[in-house]
């Protein structure tokens, strides 16, 4: 979360309303935010869940790798109290809040103010008693966190100090102001996120991965017989960091360029809605090891007698909105040391007889 | 490079023609109507050599020199057993439409279209698909169609000399097509896991022919008539494809005997032969044509009178025709009784026949085929 303004004076509230006083000290510094408890999901009902917060202020924090070595002891700015899981999720009512404070660290929160006023913090939520275990919880952006702190030490005594609150607020990249907008808050895996490797198809995730898929279909069956079923089988690469009731839906999605389009990457990005070809979307188990089988038939029948000069057999696996989870499914690629767990492709087809003259 | 591992649906293909066509009457290029009228079949063909709206023998129309015509709808319900299987099922034709009328005195003319063969059937087979990822087994058709057939368009001329001969001929151009389909479906119950197959695949024909004719009254309760066709070249293509074969239109020779013993009755006999062993020359497969010669005789009988000078007429018949086509070294016949009625219509201005026909067929491999032919045929005379 950005506060990229963080307020570094504050207000008398009786006397003169309209003097500034900046800030000398950072008394009672806290985040204040609200959890969706409908949304909360623990491994175990009796995982302790404790919220961390670090400073992550960076020119780079947009890094995944540099921000996840930014959440350690010498960028701790503070931690909340021990909540139950259990207590925390509500299955029941589902517009239920929960108010998680997070006090922080006062001397690095006035140093900021008197710096460059720049609060950038990354945010863990963990069980406490079982720090393997999975947690996943959504803050909620209606109240909107904030933080907050009081600018004089009159404050243990003068009621009449107004508090210093700030809200979310980002400055970078000044060049381009949509992207400034969407780092205000954003969701990061800094530990349990899946590796990419070449024996790995990683799908989904954040920052969102596709997969690009091409195919060398045989041509005596693809261009001339009929095609009644095909059937893409995936082996998972089981990911027990992800929670075993979470489940995540996989789009494939057919590429519509042709081979002038020479990279994967650049694939990926011409493709439509598996609508248009008519191909079922999968819901996969990421935590599981069940064989993820995707029937494209329709995509097959429409590159029957296509060039590849004109589009390629290609489909792109996606998840749906990208970026908006960190669920993430993962399956071995076609460099998996066990060929058997390589992805393959069942093809039922009808071959043309000979049924003209008799 | 991803495994493809591709799994052929070939079997449910079966080369075997009877299963493949499905009965046993429409093999090979299929099965022939005989190219007779309404009123004819009522009589099971024997009429066929001196009947005017039957495109058999050219020099019937000059004994009848009124301007007509004539159309017909013949549906066949046939029944084919298998041993306890048994099937039902139904084919439309239209195998005859003519208009003929008078030119110069004696003279006739005619144009008619009629059906040489029809190869019209449809065939279904059910069988069993591995589902892999249900771990089940879904239920598949596979299905083979046919419509359409080789036709006979004929341009006739008939003179007359006097009552009792009449000489015809005509000029023949083959045409048709079969619109052949091969369908496969799945019964899925998860929509988008199958995707059905059709292929579609067509035949059409073009050739050339000529037949001549003659009748003769030698005395007024005796009829003879004798006719032929001279097969011409037929040209088979496939689909776009060049010429996929070269052929003959195969011959006929034929010949009539009619009584008039009494009024009101005539009774007639015929004989035909057919050389469709000339189909040969454009089969691609194992199928074997034969010559053969068929007979029938029928009668024909003025029944009751309706209104002044309208006679209801009563036919009934009899008779046996080789069908083109020898399966498993069997000869197929066909053996027909037939039974129908003429209609007078609007003074006699106009004629509705009809006529059933049950026909059997010599059962082969095990198969054995009967069907009900109707025929409604109606004759305007403007």
């Amino acid at each position: 979360m950005r506060f990229d303004s963080l307020l570094n004076y504050y207000t008398d509230t009786v006397h003169d309303t309209t003097a500034k006083f900046y800030s000398t000290v950072a008394h009672d510094a806290l985040l204040w935010l609200t959890v969706n408890r409908s949304g909360f999901v623990a491994t175990r009902g009796s995982d302790q869940i404790q919220f961390l917060v670090y400073d992550v202020d960076t020119t780079a924090d947009t890094t995944v790798s540099v921000l996840s070595g930014m959440f350690n002891t010498a960028h701790f700015l503070g931690a909340s109290g021990v909540r139950l899981a259990s207590a925390l999720s509500d299955t029941l009512n589902a517009s239920s809040l929960d108010t998680v404070i997070i006090h922080l660290d006062t001397a690095k929160v006035l140093a900021k103010a008197q710096g460059d006023r720049k609060l950038r913090l990354g945010i863990v939520a963990y069980a406490v008693n079982n720090p393997s275990d999975g947690v996943r919880l959504t803050i909620n952006l209606n109240p909107a966190p904030y933080v907050r702190y009081y600018g004089s030490d009159a404050r243990l005594s003068d009621t009449t100090v107004r508090r210093v609150v700030s809200n979310f607020r980002s400055v970078t990249p000044v060049t381009d102001t949509s992207l400034l907008a969407r780092l205000i808050h954003y969701p990061l895996i800094v530990q349990g996120a899946i590796t990419d490797s070449m024996d790995a198809l990683n799908i989904g995730g954040i920052p969102a991965r596709r997969v690009f898929l091409r195919f060398a279909l045989p041509p005596r069956i693809i261009d001339t017989a009929n095609v009644i079923r095909a059937t893409l089988m995936l082996h998972p690469k089981p990911q027990p960091l992800q929670l075993p009731s979470d489940t995540i839906v996989l789009y494939p999605w057919p590429v519509v360029s042709s081979n002038k389009v020479m990279t994967a990457a650049e694939a990926t990005n011409f493709i439509v809605s598996n609508t248009i070809y008519s191909l079922d979307s999968v819901q996969v188990v990421p935590s599981a090891g069940t064989v993820v089988a995707f029937d494209f038939v329709n995509a097959v029948r429409n590159w029957q007698n296509v060039s590849d000069t004109v589009n390629t057999r290609s489909l792109v696996l996606r998840i749906l909105p990208e970026g908006g989870t960190p669920l993430e499914a993962s399956f071995w690629s076609s460099f998996a040391p066990d060929t058997s767990l390589r992805p393959h492709v069942r093809i039922q087809y009808v071959k043309r007889s000979g049924f003209g003259a008799p | 490079m991803m495994r493809v591992c591709c799994v052929g649906i070939l079997a449910l293909l079966l080369p075997v023609a009877l299963v493949a066509q499905g009965n046993v009457s429409t093999q090979g290029f299929g099965y022939p109507p005989g190219q007779l009228s309404t009123r004819s079949e009522g009589a099971a063909g024997a009429f066929g050599e001196f009947d005017a709206q039957s495109p058999i023998n050219p020099a019937a129309i000059a004994s009848d020199r009124t301007t007509q015509i004539h159309f017909q709808y013949d549906p066949e319900f046939r029944t084919v057993d298998v041993g306890n299987t048994h099937e039902n099922s139904t084919t439309s034709r239209f195998p005859l439409a003519m208009i003929s009328g008078p030119i110069w005195g004696s003279g006739a003319i005619a144009l008619s279209w009629s059906t040489l063969m029809d190869r019209t059937f449809q065939v279904s087979q059910t069988s069993f698909i591995n589902n892999y990822t249900a771990n089940q087994r879904d239920t598949l058709v596979a299905t083979i169609g046919s419509s359409g057939g080789i036709n006979d368009i004929r341009l006739t001329t008939a003179w007359a000399f006097g009552s009792w001969l009449a000489i015809g001929g005509g000029f023949d151009l083959y045409t048709g097509e079969n619109r052949l389909t091969q369908t496969v479906t799945v019964n899925d119950t998860i929509p988008n896991q199958y995707s059905n197959s059709q292929f579609k695949n067509s035949l059409s024909y073009s050739g050339v022919g000529a037949s001549g004719g003659i009748t003769m009254r030698p005395v007024k309760w005796l009829g003879l008539a004798g006719s032929f066709r001279y097969g011409g070249g037929i040209t088979v293509r496939e689909g776009d494809s060049a010429t996929v074969a070269h052929g003959l239109i195969p011959a006929r020779v034929g010949g009539g005997l009619l009584l008039n013993p009494l009024q009101g009755l005539l009774i007639s006999a015929r004989y035909d032969w057919e050389e469709w062993s000339r189909l040969n020359l454009l089969e691609k497969g194992n199928l074997l044509a034969q010559n053969g010669g068929g007979w029938s005789v029928g009668a024909d009988i003025e029944g009751p009178k309706l209104g002044t000078n309208r006679y209801l007429t009563l036919r009934v018949g009899g008779g046996n025709r080789p069908l083109p086509y020898v399966l498993d070294g069997t000869p197929i016949r066909e053996t027909d009784i037939s039974g129908g009625l003429g209609i007078p219509l609007l003074l006699q201005r106009s004629v509705l026949d009809v006529s059933i026909i049950h026909a059997d067929r010599t059962p082969v491999l095990g198969v054995s085929e009967k069907a009900f032919i109707l025929s409604v045929g109606l004759t305007i005379r403007p």
